[in-house]
């Protein structure tokens, strides 16, 4: 049998009123859904269907049962983004569905067949989803072993890149920089490069060799001896003219800054992309 | 006029074994509907012994060390990362049923839509042509969506495909 | 899953227990209901439901009817129910009695009109058709194949053409479908569905972020296709017995038989078996047999 302490009555507020007729009654305020005042931006609203005006839960004949699932040749067209959107969306549905079955099943003896419709169309959505991204990924791993064709692919562009005239080289220059993304990964702005992995250091190699040589052939007197040494001067190539690009390489020499080794390639490159991305920035201000 | 002592505030077992309400003893259980019953049932968590432990399967997100205190291992528990601009997209669950189903043909590559050979094509054509290398009007092709590997020879595809 | 998945475990799945068992429940079930209740088809698995192009027929195509009380009626479908494999026929009805406490609204009398479920085996598609004279007549098609795709307007897809089997110059066209489509609340609409907001471009970057690929795809699946490593399949194979001294030189002795050619038949011989044959040949005087084996002598094998 629980007991006061005698520490809890010495801390326990004593009533007071001022004077008993100063008290008002009014009427009771009924615990009715009508009395409570709920914003109708409330996140539980989500699992109604119409949010603040809608009923408890739509009766089977409200049920849209004329719209048909998403097929894969469209959900084939879609980014990852409205993909994960448009999961999410299945999703909410479904939570609205579940909650209407679990309502019902206690209500009244309803005919769920077409609630149960209507969550395997979304069901097969979120399957077919799934099933979209993962023959992406299946895409994107078995590419990646194709290395010969790749390397001729390469090749045949490197041909064609040194042998072409002044005309065929600004659509040259288009493509290679669509090469770079799709081969490399290298994203056409700056800005965009995120992370700094194998391909990256590839891929401006690549470039680099492939402008300087170009340059080379043009202006055979610039002064620049072929191979270019390591990452540190195939990067200029990257972002800037060959011209610039050249006069920063033979700058380079001069120092005679040594050849990265290959461990301190990555940790470089994050640095000097930090650096190029924060000048950019002070430049647009 | 003694105040009666307010019991009802006060729900202990002692006071609900004594049920104040009901003073006569007609028989009634106090629990259940009946004494008896099967006890060929598995355990729940909530029997047995103090040393029984039946965990319910449930996420292990840590440890309990030896104290009793739960230590929280953060890798292992679950977020879950919701797209912005959920309410501003026009993507609904569903597809209205006015709009045509579009037919999707794979000519001449054997995994289809995993095909390597499709997907090395389509990276040459992004490079040649650049975004949009694969734009087809399908008013004009009845939503036909056709792949064909460009290896095949038209003349050799059977009837039925180029109907 | 929803509460319908959660209660289905505990119900019992008539399609999962074998035919004997089931015919049992169904009769226990079918103890306590009204005749109008009675299931009289038996349901089937989710996996054997039939679409459109596997049955070969669909809401408001005529069939004809082979089996059954109705046999050599023509009637349209008014409805297919795939758990049952069942049609509901528009001129096929029947008369139900329904107690009270069942009765829709404006319903007046005990008995109720309601169409009756017919087996899918016992009907077959029909046709009508007009031939020269402007008088219709029905076809009745034993099997239906399928031929070629289309776009069907009518139905928003593409859609196989159905041919007669054997008389595949007659083509039975799709029916017009009964309700016209109209989008709900839970549809997109065009633009939307058909926008193209991703192509593969790179074969460097990944579709999504590497940290999601083992949320998607279970990196442990006992359905993928194992392969045995050499050392494995070594281990899980039983070790081949040495061969017995004795053993061995037979095995020799039979390969040096087996090296042996098979000799062709010299002159001398054939020209002996083939006096022997023709001496038997010419002894024959029945006049059949030997119309009979002169028939054989012309005969070829084909290879």
């Amino acid at each position: 049998m629980r007991r006061f302490s005698t520490t809890t009555i010495a801390q326990a507020r004593k009533l007071r009123f001022e004077s008993l007729k100063d008290i008002k009654l009014r009427a009771p305020i009924l615990p009715t859904h009508k009395n409570f005042d709920v914003s109708p931006d409330h996140p539980l609203w989500q699992f109604f269907p119409n949010g603040n005006e809608s009923l408890a839960y739509r009766p089977a004949s409200e049920l849209d049962a004329t719209s048909r699932s998403w097929t894969m040749s469209e959900l084939r067209h879609k980014s990852f983004d409205d993909l994960h959107k448009l999961w999410y969306v299945n999703l909410k549905e479904r939570n609205i569905l579940a909650k209407e079955m679990w309502l019902l099943k206690s209500i009244e003896q309803v005919n769920m067949g077409q609630y149960d419709e209507l969550d395997a169309k979304l069901v097969l959505n979120q399957k077919r989803i799934k099933q979209v991204l993962l023959e992406r990924q299946t895409s994107y791993e078995r590419v990646k072993t194709l290395d010969t064709e790749v390397k001729e692919y390469l090749e045949d562009f490197e041909q064609q890149y040194l042998n072409a005239n002044e005309q065929e080289l600004l659509e040259m220059n288009d493509k290679l920089v669509r090469l770079q993304y799709a081969i490399f990964g290298i994203q056409p702005t700056l800005s965009d490069i995120q992370e700094v992995n194998e391909d990256l250091v590839n891929g401006i190699g690549y470039v680099g060799r492939l402008k300087s040589q170009r340059y080379v052939t043009e202006n055979p007197d610039c002064g620049l001896e072929l191979p270019l040494k390591g990452i540190v001067e195939e990067l200029p190539f990257l972002f800037k003219q060959p011209s610039e690009a050249v006069e920063e390489v033979l700058a380079l020499r001069e120092q005679q800054t040594p050849m990265l080794p290959k461990p301190e390639i990555f940790e470089y490159l994050t640095n000097v992309l930090e650096d190029l991305k924060a000048s950019e920035i002070e430049q647009d201000q | 006029m003694k105040p009666s002592t307010v019991l009802g505030f006060q729900s202990t077992a002692v006071n609900n074994l004594r049920r104040p309400w009901q003073t006569f003893k007609n028989g009634e259980l106090w629990y259940g509907l009946t004494k008896l019953g099967s006890k060929r049932h598995p355990l729940t968590t909530k029997q047995g012994n103090k040393n029984f432990y039946k965990g319910t399967g449930s996420a292990g997100m840590g440890k309990l060390d030896k104290y009793g205190n739960f230590i929280v291992n953060w890798s292992k528990v679950r977020t879950y990362v919701v797209p912005t601009g959920l309410n501003q997209t026009s993507l609904k669950p569903l597809v209205s049923p006015e709009i045509p189903q579009i037919e999707s043909r794979y000519v001449g590559y054997a995994d289809g839509p995993k095909d390597v050979e499709l997907a090395w094509k389509n990276i040459k054509d992004f490079i040649e042509l650049g975004e949009n290398y694969d734009y087809k009007d399908l008013d004009k092709t009845d939503y036909l969506e056709e792949f064909v590997n460009p290896k095949v020879v038209v003349d050799e595809l059977p009837e039925e495909i180029t109907k | 899953m929803s509460i319908n998945h959660i209660k289905r475990r505990y119900q019992k799945d008539l399609t999962k227990l074998p035919k004997i068992f089931r015919n049992r429940v169904v009769k226990q079930n079918n103890m306590f209901t009204l005749p109008t209740f009675e299931n009289k088809l038996p349901i089937l698995p989710k996996e054997e439901y039939k679409t459109m192009t596997q049955t070969g027929y669909t809401e408001g195509d005529l069939v004809y009817i082979t089996k059954g009380e109705h046999k050599g009626t023509i009637s349209t479908i008014f409805r297919y129910s795939k758990e049952y494999d069942g049609l509901f026929l528009s001129d096929i009805i029947e008369k139900k009695i329904i107690p009270k406490d069942q009765w829709f609204d404006q319903q007046d009398s005990f008995l109720v009109d309601y169409p009756k479920l017919i087996p899918a085996d016992s009907v077959k598609l029909a046709a009508k058709d007009k031939n020269d004279k402007g008088e219709d007549y029905y076809i009745v098609a034993e099997e239906v194949v399928f031929k070629g795709k289309y776009y069907d307007d009518r139905y928003k897809k593409w859609l196989p053409r159905r041919f007669v089997k054997h008389h595949e110059h007659i083509e039975v066209p799709w029916p017009n479908p009964p309700t016209e489509p109209k989008a709900g609340e839970l549809s997109t609409e065009g633009e939307t569905v058909f926008e193209k907001t991703w192509e593969f471009q790179s074969l460097s970057v990944p579709p999504f972020p590497s940290t999601i690929v083992n949320e998607l795809r279970n990196p442990y699946s006992k359905h993928k296709a194992r392969v045995l490593t050499e050392l494995q399949a070594r281990r899980l194979n039983k070790p081949t017995m040495p061969l017995s001294k004795e053993q061995q030189i037979y095995l020799a002795k039979k390969q040096q038989s087996e090296t042996e050619q098979p000799t062709e038949l010299t002159e001398e011989v054939q020209d002996f078996i083939g006096e022997r044959i023709a001496n038997h040949l010419n002894s024959i005087t029945n006049p059949h047999l030997k119309a009979h084996l002169d028939a054989l002598s012309k005969n070829t094998i084909n290879h």
